[in-house]
């Protein structure tokens, strides 16, 4: 590299990080802002405090409930049935695909049974759930289950079918029969649809599990919820809010990592 | 007596293809044949149906009307024989070159440590030593469609389909890999059924040149090249006397048929 060059890419640089900088700076203040607001707004009974509660007291109750030893477990249960739920989603949407392929007659019979499950709210089958599957984590995970495996199946086959039919020749002028078809072509093709399904799934498998614990947790985020609603205590609410924000967030950003690592 | 069959042997070839906008004939009598070690160009527009001899010769369909044959025994599905390499190097982006070369074995029978010692070998021999571990994406598109080319060698095959493999390459790199695909066909005895639309490329690397009318696809006219032509490599060819002759003796056929349309 030249000096000039050098010089040119070190002004770039500089430029670039003083561009993030700001970025990062304005956001900060921006939640600094929000958070004060609040505070300010609600202990001046502008904001009803006992509805919108206060970030003082929300981090109180998060601190009482942490000593108390049952945060952690509302946090695990909740976690633990999200991870499990979009894991299987995504892993039972893939399977269901496959099979798909594997008989185009089939899947044009299935065809219009996809599409009304697809558009259907699955969390309308809530308390069906419940009674056939217990009032307790069983329900709640298949839940989160139902909510992402139809997408995640409509999608993956629809990438199998997108399949470049250059690769499907060659791989039939080589003798390919139709399993080394799927697994040497298909599938590969299909792999970063599925990765981005599994990202997609880590928020619908949140909704089905908040959902799920409204109706029949005794642990978890979303029982929290209920039972600060039922108490007309809306600290809890707004602790369980602000706590499955925080871990969806991380949750969905290890995900991308994660995919991000297997898409090379 | 004695005489082997040929090769290839297409005798009153019809294809219709038949979808749900209905039924289009693609070829229509077509009979051509191709000797053993012979190199065979098909040269036509795009839309005459040229692709489709190369999959019935390969087994991927079936004529709807005539036979088709390799060395005197009629085409039932793909064969371990035949050898397609497709216009795009079609190589599979998430395997290895090694996993690509070997990747016709693999679909057939297990692969051995002397399949690895002879790509390595024919990698080496187009010029790609040390590429076994790379990914598609980091090679031009010259070294790709030679990689194709070391893959469709590696299954074994004697007859070898080229369907328009220089079309998506550089006019330089264009002229090396017809000049390399030939030395290498020579050397390895192969039977070549080359597809293009390239008249000046047919004459570079044939023997003989069938010209394809279109819609339905058939034969319009046949040129063997001649000897002094043929007996030279494609770049020395091209300078030849006797390439512009040939030139116009195939241009004027297919334009011939440009005037039908």
């Amino acid at each position: 590299m030249s000096r000039d060059e050098r010089e040119r890419l070190e002004a770039y640089r500089r430029k670039k990080r003083r561009e993030r900088l700001s970025i990062g700076t304005t956001q900060v203040a921006l939640l600094l802002a929000f958070l004060l607001g609040w505070e300010v707004l609600s202990r001046a009974k502008i904001l009803d405090p006992l509805l919108f509660s206060r970030p003082s007291l929300i981090a109180e109750t998060i601190a009482r409930l942490a000593a108390e030893g049952e945060l952690g477990t509302h946090i695990a249960v909740t976690v633990l049935e999200t991870i499990a739920g979009f894991l299987a989603g995504t892993a039972a949407g893939v399977l269901l695909a496959a099979l798909l392929w594997f008989s185009p007659f089939w899947a044009r019979v299935l065809d219009p049974y996809l599409v009304v499950l697809n558009s259907m709210p699955k969390v309308a089958l809530g308390p069906l759930f419940i009674v056939a599957f217990g009032s307790g984590m069983t329900a709640i995970f298949m839940m989160a289950l139902a909510v992402s495996v139809i997408v995640t199946t409509l999608v993956v086959y629809g990438s199998f079918q997108a399949t470049d039919p250059n690769y499907l020749k060659l791989a039939r002028s080589f003798g390919a029969n139709r399993r080394q078809l799927f697994t040497t072509v298909v599938f590969p093709y299909a792999r970063p649809a599925i990765l981005s399904a599994l990202k997609v799934n880590v928020g619908l498998s949140w909704i089905g599990v908040i959902v799920g614990e409204f109706l029949a947790a005794k642990a978890g985020l979303g029982a929290l919820i209920i039972y600060g609603f039922q108490l007309f205590n809306f600290h809890y609410v707004l602790t369980a809010v602000v706590l499955i924000a925080l871990l969806s967030a991380v949750m969905a950003a290890a995900v991308d990592r994660l995919v991000r690592r297997f898409e090379r | 007596m004695a005489e082997h069959p040929p090769m290839i042997a297409l005798d009153g070839v019809d294809l219709i293809y038949v979808t749900d906008r209905g039924a289009q004939m693609a070829l229509k009598d077509v009979s051509l044949r191709v000797a053993s070690e012979e190199f065979v160009t098909l040269v036509g527009r795009s839309g005459s149906g040229k692709s489709t001899i190369l999959s019935l010769i390969a087994g991927l369909l079936e004529p709807t009307r005539g036979t088709v044959r390799l060395a005197g025994a009629a085409v039932r599905g793909p064969s371990p024989r035949v050898g397609y390499m497709l216009q795009q190097d079609t190589l599979l982006p998430w395997r290895t070159i090694l996993g690509n070369v070997l990747y016709g074995i693999e679909l057939r029978r297990r692969v051995t440590p002397e399949d690895v010692e002879r790509a390595r070998a024919l990698l080496e021999e187009v010029g790609l030593a040390g590429v076994e571990k790379k990914r598609p994406h980091e090679l031009s598109g010259g070294q790709r469609q030679r990689v194709a080319l070391v893959r469709t060698l590696m299954t074994g095959a004697d007859v070898l389909l080229l369907d328009e493999p220089f079309s998506a390459l550089d006019y330089t790199t264009r002229l090396k890999l017809q000049n390399l695909i030939l030395a290498v066909m020579r050397r390895y005895r192969k039977t070549v059924l080359l597809v293009t639309h390239d008249i000046a490329e047919a004459i570079a690397l044939s023997d003989r040149i069938y010209v394809l009318g279109d819609r339905p696809g058939r034969i319009r006219a046949h040129f063997p090249v001649p000897d002094d032509l043929a007996r030279k490599m494609p770049l020395e060819r091209r300078h030849h006397p006797a390439f512009q002759a040939t030139f116009q003796s195939v241009w004027q056929a297919l334009d011939a048929e440009e005037g039908d349309a």
